[in-house]
């Protein structure tokens, strides 16, 4: 009520203020007229009543207090004194508002990931009940850890008191042909009975997957996902029943999956509890555990490695010896951790960066209101009102900056994010929503305060007699003796770490593109194309027909078919036995893949359509080394899969995984296509390269329908490998290039405070004979010295934190010396720079002028 | 009762005015200047306060919810603010006129024994 009546107060001010005059003056008046009744004269009357009712202006005054708004009003009064400021000081408040807008924008910014990777429920009912988990076989050697297979998990389903649901899915999404008429490819995730339930996931349609669906002879079924059901097959509420192709065969709808569930997943199928398959461990699978209410997590997590240990013992891999569990998702945030602490530590720098350039424009700020300020303490305000007031001022520029900030943020994230080297769960993106926005004003507000707490405490000590007499305590004493070139100190030493970091990253990728990949990635285009029909002699028959077609199209220099892309990660190992050196990987490509990736030729010949089908191989380098030592490959025999076959040909190794991977020992034989894995077609363009639709004509009119796509140029593989390195070091040197900025902004202030701080000491020196060059020095060089300060403590802290780096370094050394070397040069340069061009000002003063001021 | 000055606890000064300006609402609406008159009548002119300081004292009261005002019109015909007490603060002047007895009587007891 009291607050009520003092809001109201606000907004009734001089209605109050005129009552309060008129009650007084009422008084007065019946008094003196009292005065005069006993016969004293009207001006002593007055004279005597005055005197006995005291200070009329302050007892006014303190009835405004009382009855006035009070403290909303003091506090009004200051926001109105701020504003008033800043539109008296535009440059002030803009430097100030921008450079704390971007340290908001950026902790807005940070803290929607930290909340996207950390603190945002996963979609599911209560999370925390969830465990996931990989079995650990016993091994001679070393555990390995494992997925269960199909028969694990099932046997795991039994009923359990701890363990209220279980199921699994498997790792990757398998992309198959979806053949409503016009075939598509969609992504299907396999998973067994218990998923749904395990996640707490019901239907909106029809019912999940059981485990009948997983037996032999079983009606193939599917679940649906809730965006393929509403964008592919119209939100059909009659979907449940009906049948659909896929993966040429027919299957039947039996749920629709909720909403927001896995959403990049369109259909779900059951993963097979027979045949060969179903037994086999390692195939990838999560397991996915709801632990029951009531029960701890941990003595779920006990109970099911109590009923993995009872699991049948397998011959190959030794005993079961446990599970390994980790909250669900667990290894995604984790694999997002690292990458967080580098940005969390680049962003932190930078926001470090920007509240020290701030604190430097509020000090510079600050001492150019010692005078307003002493003389606002001398009329009567307090400390405490004084340190107020200043609070106030940072408050309105935080508000300002943060709403400023949050509108960049907003607007960049989704830019920043594309450029952030990070990896979120499936079900949650970043975003800047109230309750992220509500912490970064909080985190604005906070930064602007602690920023403007120590000028504010250090000048409301002020007071106008000492100010006067010359005996100013100022704020040169101790910490405060030389604000401005602490600030200096400390942002080049910033920016120098941040300088650092971004240049190793920049070097690091430099180096990863100058590494010969024994290919050239730049010049290949991929294709994928697969015939509908999965019958092995439809497909034997149609890739070399294809490879012929495709010659054939113009702007097409050369093509062929290979179950191997360089870069796609993927790739067939041959298998190992104990005892024998390691054989080379086989891969299957139709004359024209070497041709078309640009493999350079040691020896022999490439492939030819004159050898289809013979048992020909074409090695590369380590291998044929590796076979055949220094002697000549070409024309000698190599069993490959315990075939003999002859060597046609040597290449050079090539790095098929990119500028990490190690030169990889390759045999090259006849493509064998499969339809569980299509083989790609690789291409290299002739001049502006074929058109897509030429392409598809050309893979049409062979005669099976075939579904064609994802035509992507090799750049794009290459980019796929080295992406994460690329967005590190953009969004390093994004962090570095904006804290140079900040120094160098915050240099050249405090060179050109310095011109006029010390305008009369200069005057002094031209008057004496200093000639405007050495004006100019003198000025610049005490910008300088505490820029070559912060430059080299910054060095050192680089090369003191550069080791957390090294992960992300490629044959970098943390303290890497051409680096170095060039950002100290560049520092040097830049804040030479920023510390002479306002200090060219000095060279202009009037010595007659600045010392009569 | 001194003139505020140098060591007089003003709190006590505060409290003893209110319960004054309380007893004398006690009897019936009056306006500020009612007022000062009638504590310069019923204390014999004993207690001498700036007569100002009676007005902070009563906006104090109404902000606190003893007194309530509105303007009215004086015997003489000239417009006045008149204050009177509220519910609260006659249970105020009671509860206080009980301690001020209390404390009155200890004293007292003090100085006789």
């Amino acid at each position: 009520m009291a607050l009520l009546r003092r809001i109201r107060a606000l907004f009734r001010r001089d209605a109050i203020a005129d009552e309060i005059r008129e009650e007084m003056a009422f008084h007065l008046e019946m008094r003196i007229e009292e005065w005069q009744r006993r016969g004293v004269g009207r001006s002593e009357a007055e004279r005597q009543v005055h005197r006995r009712f005291g200070n009329v202006a302050t007892l006014r005054d303190k009835g405004y207090d009382i009855r006035g708004a009070g403290l909303m009003e003091t506090i009004w009064q200051d926001v109105r004194h701020s504003a008033r400021l800043m539109r008296r000081k535009p440059a002030y408040a803009m430097a100030t508002i921008a450079t704390l807008s971007l340290g908001i924008g950026l902790i807005a910014t940070l803290t929607s990931i930290v909340d996207a990777a950390w603190f945002r429920p996963l979609p599911f009912v209560q999370p925390d009940r969830l465990v996931q988990m990989h079995v650990r076989f016993l091994q001679p050697e070393d555990d390995m850890v494992l997925s269960p297979s199909v028969l694990d998990v099932a046997a795991l389903q039994a009923p359990s008191s701890v363990v209220e649901a279980l199921g699994s899915y498997h790792a990757f999404e398998e992309r198959l042909i979806f053949d409503p008429g016009e075939p598509e490819r969609v992504a299907v995730l396999r998973a067994t009975a218990g998923y749904f339930e395990a996640h707490g996931a019901v239907p909106v349609l029809g019912r999940t997957l059981s485990a009948d669906d997983a037996r032999e002879g079983a009606e193939p079924v599917v679940v649906l996902g809730f965006g393929f059901w509403q964008q592919r097959l119209g939100a059909n509420p009659a979907v449940i029943g009906t049948r659909l192709r896929l993966d040429n065969s027919d299957v039947t709808v039996v749920g629709v999956a909720p909403r927001e569930f896995h959403r990049t997943t369109q259909v779900w199928r059951v993963m097979p509890a027979y045949g060969e398959s179903a037994g086999r461990r390692g195939g990838g699978a999560t397991v996915i555990a709801r632990i029951r209410r009531g029960v701890p997590v941990d003595a779920g997590v006990q109970a099911l490695e109590a009923a993995v240990r009872a699991l049948p013992v397998d011959d190959r891999l030794g005993p079961v010896t446990g599970i390994v569990a980790t909250p669900l998702y667990g290894d995604i945030v984790e694999s997002t951790t690292d990458a967080l602490m580098l940005v969390g530590a680049g962003i932190g720098l930078l926001v470090i960066l920007v509240g020290v350039n701030v604190s430097g424009l509020v000090f510079a700020e600050g001492a150019s209101r010692r005078q307003e300020l002493a003389v606002r303490a001398s009329l009567g305000a307090g400390r405490g009102r004084l340190v107020r007031q200043q609070l106030t001022d940072a408050t309105v520029l935080a508000v300002a900056a943060s709403v400023l900030g949050l509108v960049l943020a907003v607007l960049s994230l989704d830019a920043l994010l594309a450029i952030l080297p990070l990896e979120f769960p499936p079900h949650v993106a970043p975003a800047i929503d109230l309750r992220t926005g509500g912490l970064t004003l909080l985190c604005g507000i906070g930064v602007a305060w602690i920023v403007a707490a120590g000028p504010a405490w250090r000048l409301s000590g002020i007071n106008l007699r000492e100010w006067i007499d010359g005996r100013i305590p100022d704020l040169r004493r101790g910490w405060f003796r030389r604000p401005g070139q602490i600030v200096v100190f400390a942002q080049v030493a910033l920016a120098v770490v941040l300088l650092a970091g971004g240049g190793l990253l920049l070097r690091s990728l430099n180096q990863m593109l100058q590494v010969d990949l024994g290919f050239d990635p730049e010049a290949v285009q991929v294709l994928e194309v697969a015939p509908l029909d999965p019958a092995p002699e439809v497909w034997a028959a149609y890739y070399p027909a294809l490879v012929e077609r495709l010659q054939a199209v113009p702007g097409v220099h050369a093509v062929g078919a290979s179950d191997w892309v360089p870069m796609a990660a993927l790739k067939l190992f041959a298998a190992t036995m104990p005892g024998e050196p390691e054989p080379p990987t086989p891969i299957g490509v139709t004359p024209g893949v070497l041709e078309a990736v640009g493999a350079r030729i040691v020896d022999g010949r490439l492939l030819s359509w004159g050898d289809a089908r013979l048992p020909v191989a074409v090695l590369s380098a380590s291998a044929a080394r590796a076979f055949f030592g220094t002697a000549t490959a070409v024309g000698q025999t190599v069993n490959l899969s315990r075939v003999p076959h002859t060597v046609i040909g040597v290449v050079a190794d090539m790095r098929g995984d990119g500028p990490r991977s190690r030169p990889e020992a390759a045999a090259y034989t006849w493509l064998v296509p499969h339809s569980f894995m299509p083989p790609s077609i690789l291409l290299r363009p002739d001049g502006a390269g074929p058109s897509i639709a030429d392409l598809r004509a050309a893979a049409a009119s062979i005669g099976p329908r075939v579904i064609v796509e994802r035509l992507r140029p090799g750049t794009a593989l290459l980019d796929d490998n080295v992406r994460t390195p690329r967005q590190r070091t953009a969004l390093l040197s994004l962090l570095a290039a904006l804290g140079l900025g900040l120094a160098l902004v915050g240099v050249a202030g405090v060179s050109a405070q310095a011109v006029s701080r010390r305008s009369r000491e200069l005057a002094v020196r031209v008057a004496c004979g200093a000639t405007p060059g050495q004006v100019v020095r003198t000025v610049a060089v005490g910008t300088l010295t505490p820029a070559l300060l912060g430059l080299g403590a910054g060095l050192l802290a680089a090369a003191y934190a550069a080791p957390l780096l090294e992960r992300n370094l490629f044959q970098v050394t943390p303290t890497d010396p051409y680096t170095l070397i060039s950002v100290g040069a560049t520092v040097v340069v830049a804040a030479t720079v920023a510390a002479w061009l306002p200090a060219r000002r000095a060279a202009r003063i009037d010595p007659v002028a600045a010392l009569r001021e | 009762m001194a003139k505020r000055g140098a060591g007089t606890n003003s709190d006590q000064l505060h409290g003893t005015l209110d319960m004054l300006v309380l007893k004398t609402l006690h009897h019936g609406p009056m306006h500020g200047y009612a007022i000062a008159l009638r504590l310069e009548q019923l204390s014999n002119e004993v207690l001498q306060v700036e007569e100002g300081s009676l007005y902070p004292a009563l906006y104090r009261m109404e902000a606190r919810g003893a007194l309530s005002s509105e303007w009215g019109v004086t015997d003489t015909g000239r417009r006045a603010r008149f204050y009177k007490l509220t519910k609260a603060g006659k249970a105020q002047l009671a509860d206080e006129t009980q301690s001020w007895a209390r404390i009155t009587a200890a004293v007292q007891s003090v100085l006789e024994s």
